[in-house]
């Protein structure tokens, strides 16, 4: 047979030798090192980006249809920007709180995390302000939490690419929802491959690295070639396939009986605002 | 019962958290121990109750006011050391969101309310259940067990009060912090908790128990159906019913602002002055006050606060749920 | 019998609900030269993930050099460095395993972690340049080069820290001919020089290498030899 054959070894052409210390077992005991740098750091930010992907696999058969998230999230986050008492706002903390209670730790988790963030990271802004014009632009941080904490709790429960199909329906330009599109992709990838690289990174992290920076660097630095590349060829291929630009969707405008239902939460939050804001 | 910042002595405060510290320390080693990691976001719920509970005040004649607790509850479903992880962290966002018992005098409250009174309560029950092993006897022993519990706690509380003017007052005789001796404390504490906040504590206590015990069997005994929705439901009624305890309209006693006290008559006569350390002492700003909402009726603050309290108790805890079940998976 | 280097006992692991590796149960011992063979999606580089402590059993245990391997333990640094120096893992795909700029810092990059002298670790990267033929490659950046050129460096960089066992996850996939041979040669001379090696390939050809003890993953995620 052939096949049998191709494997003698003399077939080949000639090897050069196996360098002896290879055939020889090391003693090695490593040294202690900082390893927060990896995991800590650039691990946890990037399992975040990650998230992106168990999105895919989130199935949703919500009473809610996605538009009306997408319309209801919308005009939350505009009376939060609008609001000027602290009472609206608490009262959206309430319902978003007695929401999230209901979800698994994990994903309490993953809402919260983004939103304290931001919080935090625009307390940290506005503290010169605070000595200027006093306490209320406090509201400021606490606003940033629930637009944050809505957003990421619509972006767990709905898919993207539902959330895109549902921009299209509402006739955003579809440049818009494409750049939405290939940002979101190239997200994904950027998280696939840093999650891949670090890991590369960490398996031959066995000692003393003496220049961690320059490392993280270079990770971050391939990270970002390859996602671009990456979505670069995503798009290609999208084009190859025929994809002009245009978010076609087919949508049927049934009447249902959930739109009153609908217009009731709608109305609810406007009267609600209405009257707590006193216009 | 929730002692309020300046009514003890800053002393007095330090000793008790000192007491707390390996009380919390040991809960939760039992807790990783014994309680198996799925019930560990059920304290959540359990702390969910007991806040609610908490902000059910009942009036009591002559002008003040006091509320159950539910920890013998917890206590029952979780165990003592769940119980007491579960109130002290009702009592700390009681404490820190809602003004609700000091933040020097936080520890004490845990004391009274988290340490003595599930574990008065739990081990009462115990007791009297083992002496009589019939179900009449178990539910004997679960509202005695609630009762104890809670008067336990009051007459700590009490205590607490009543050695203040002993040991601190001014060189004009007045007291610094609280002004009523022994002699005035325990009656004033314990009488409205015999008569009716532990008649009420005993009642919810069973009530709910056997509540949860027919709807969702696998809270109380392993293997058996563990359903969340009824008692969900159950939370949101205590939650709608909650401004029921505004009819309550007294001050608790020990629980008042320094406005209050100065005309206070537990000594036969007003007090007549405002102690020293009350009028001017440790003072923080609670996010919203005594449970109310600037720019919002009463019963709609009151509602609100009582979402957002039972919901951060829930959340905390699920929270804490997946660090340890994690560490368990990865293990 | 030799030493057992690697002991799987009903391992399991799950990605979310899907499951990845059922009841698996292997005996690797040193010197041995195990083919995993079996249909994309069987499990097999998720086995590989597992063996080198990226992700840990979801039930069963998996035993190292007889230390059983967990987070827990491997959250001991230095614990960790020394598991992961004695696994030499070569990904499926190279492009993910290199991140410095030129070829010889890649291969520098272990050695120089482990605290050896410049002039030994010129040394171990010299002679892997030559051993691999890839001398002249030795200050390009791994970004721009071909496949078998990636896949090669990969290979030196992980053999730079003379690790007990090589793992190679598909190491011939989208390589040509010359590649492939050149692969092919290099597992079984490595083989013969009495090193342990774990190679996953879907390739049947391969189960007739000299020496190779053959493992089948079957698309139940689960192996039978
Ligand atoms: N990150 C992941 N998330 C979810 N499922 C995964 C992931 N990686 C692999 N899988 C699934 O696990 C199974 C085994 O995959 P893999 O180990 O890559 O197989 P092989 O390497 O043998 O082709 C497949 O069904 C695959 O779809
Ligand atoms: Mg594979």
């Amino acid at each position: 047979m052939k096949e049998k054959e191709q494997f003698n070894v003399n077939n080949k052409q000639p090897h050069r030798d196996i360098p002896m210390w290879l055939l020889q077992n090391d003693d090695y005991l490593p040294q202690k090192d900082r390893e927060r740098y990896l995991s800590k750091t650039l691990l946890g930010i990037l399992g975040r980006l990650i998230h992106f992907r168990q999105q895919m696999q989130i199935q949703t058969e919500s009473f809610f249809s996605v538009t009306f998230k997408l319309i209801y999230v919308f005009l939350l986050i505009f009376s939060i920007a609008l609001a000027h008492t602290i009472t609206f706002l608490l009262l959206l903390l309430a319902g978003l709180l007695a929401y999230i209670c209901l979800l698994d730790g994990r994903q309490i988790l993953s809402l919260l995390k983004p939103a304290i963030g931001a919080m935090v990271f625009t307390f940290i802004i506005i503290v010169p302000a605070i000595f200027l014009q006093g306490t209320i632009v406090m509201l400021l941080p606490f606003k940033v939490f629930l637009s944050t904490l809505l957003v990421a709790a619509l972006s767990r429960s709905t898919p993207f690419y539902l959330i895109t199909k549902a921009l299209g329906g509402l006739h955003v330009p579809s440049v818009f929802i494409m750049s939405l599109d290939l940002t979101i992709n190239y997200i994904v990838l950027l998280g696939n491959t840093a999650i891949d690289l670090l890991q590369a990174l960490k398996l031959r992290s066995v000692g003393r690295n003496t220049g961690k920076y320059e490392s993280m660097g270079n990770v971050l630095g391939m990270t970002f070639l390859k996602s671009q590349e990456y979505a670069k060829q995503t798009h290609a291929a999208m084009l190859c396939r025929g994809f002009t630009g245009e978010y076609h969707v087919v949508q049927q405008h049934h009447w249902q009986k959930k739109y009153i239902i609908y217009t009731m939460a709608i109305m609810l939050l406007l009267v609600l605002f209405i009257h707590i804001e006193g216009y | 019962m929730h002692i309020p910042d300046n009514y003890l002595s800053p002393s007095t405060c330090a000793v008790f958290t000192a007491a707390m510290l390996p009380v919390w320390y040991y809960s939760i080693r039992k807790i990783k121990m014994e309680l198996p990691k799925d019930k560990i976001p059920l304290i959540g719920v359990g702390a969910a109750f007991s806040f609610l509970l908490m902000m059910f005040n009942l009036p009591i004649p002559g002008g003040t006011t006091a509320h159950a607790v539910g920890g013998t509850l917890i206590a029952l479903l979780l165990g003592p050391y769940a119980a007491c992880i579960a109130i002290s962290v009702a009592l700390f966002i009681q404490a820190l969101v809602f003004g609700d018992g000091g933040i020097l005098s936080f520890a004490a409250n845990c004391f009274n309310m988290a340490f003595v009174l599930p574990f008065a309560g739990y081990y009462t029950f115990r007791f009297i259940r083992n002496l009589f092993s019939s179900s009449a006897g178990e539910k004997i022993a679960i509202l005695l067990g609630a009762y104890v519990g809670i008067n336990m706690a009051a007459f700590v509380a009490a205590i607490e009060f009543g050695v203040q003017p002993l040991l601190f007052t001014n060189s004009a005789g007045q007291a610094l912090y609280s002004p009523y001796p022994l002699a005035v404390a325990i009656p004033a504490m314990l009488l409205p908790h015999l008569l009716i906040a532990g008649i009420a504590e005993a009642v919810f206590t069973l009530a709910i128990y056997e509540f949860i015990a027919k709807v969702s069997p696998g809270l109380i005994q392993d293997n058996k159906k563990q359903k969340l929705n009824p008692i969900f439901a159950l939370l949101i009624v205590l939650i709608i019913a909650s401004p029921l305890g505004l009819l309550a309209s007294g001050t608790a006693w020990g629980e008042w602002g320094a406005d209050e006290i100065a005309a206070d008559a537990s000594l036969g006569t007003a007090l007549g002055y405002i102690p020293a350390k009350i009028a001017n002492g440790f003072s923080y700003d609670a996010l919203l006050p005594d449970y109310t909402m600037a720019g919002m009726s009463d019963v709609m603050g009151y509602i609100l606060s009582a979402v957002i309290g039972a919901a951060l108790l829930i959340i905390v805890f699920k929270i804490i749920g997946t660090f340890v079940s994690e560490r368990k998976r990865t293990v | 019998m030799m030493n057992s280097l690697i002991k799987l006992l009903k391992v399991q692991y799950e990605y979310e609900d899907i499951k990845a590796l059922t009841d698996i149960s292997l005996n690797i011992a040193e010197g041995e030269f195990v083919l995993l063979s079996g249909p994309n999606g069987a499990g097999k580089s998720t086995l590989f993930k597992l063996l080198n402590g990226l992700i840990f059993p979801t039930g069963g245990e998996y035993f190292f050099a007889d230390e059983k391997i967990t987070a827990d333990k491997l959250k001991d640094i230095v614990f960790a460095k020394k598991f992961h120096k004695r696994i030499g893992y070569v990904f499926q795909n190279p492009d993910m395993q290199l991140f410095n700029h030129t070829v010889y810092d890649e291969i520098a990059f272990g050695p120089r972690q482990m605290g050896l002298s410049e002039i030994e670790i010129k040394n171990r990267v010299e002679q892997l340049l030559t051993f691999l033929d890839i001398e002249h490659l030795s200050q390009r950046a791994p970004y721009h080069l071909s496949g078998g050129e990636k896949k090669k460096t990969a290979i030196a960089a992980v053999l730079s820290l003379n690790p007990d066992i090589l793992m190679m996850d598909e190491p011939v996939n989208g390589l040509d001919e010359k590649s492939r041979d050149w692969i092919e040669q290099f597992i079984m001379d490595f083989s013969k020089a009495g090193k342990t090696l774990l190679i996953a390939s879907h390739d049947k050809a391969w189960q007739l290498m000299p020496g190779v003890r053959v493992v089948n993953f079957t698309s139940e995620h689960t192996i039978i030899e």
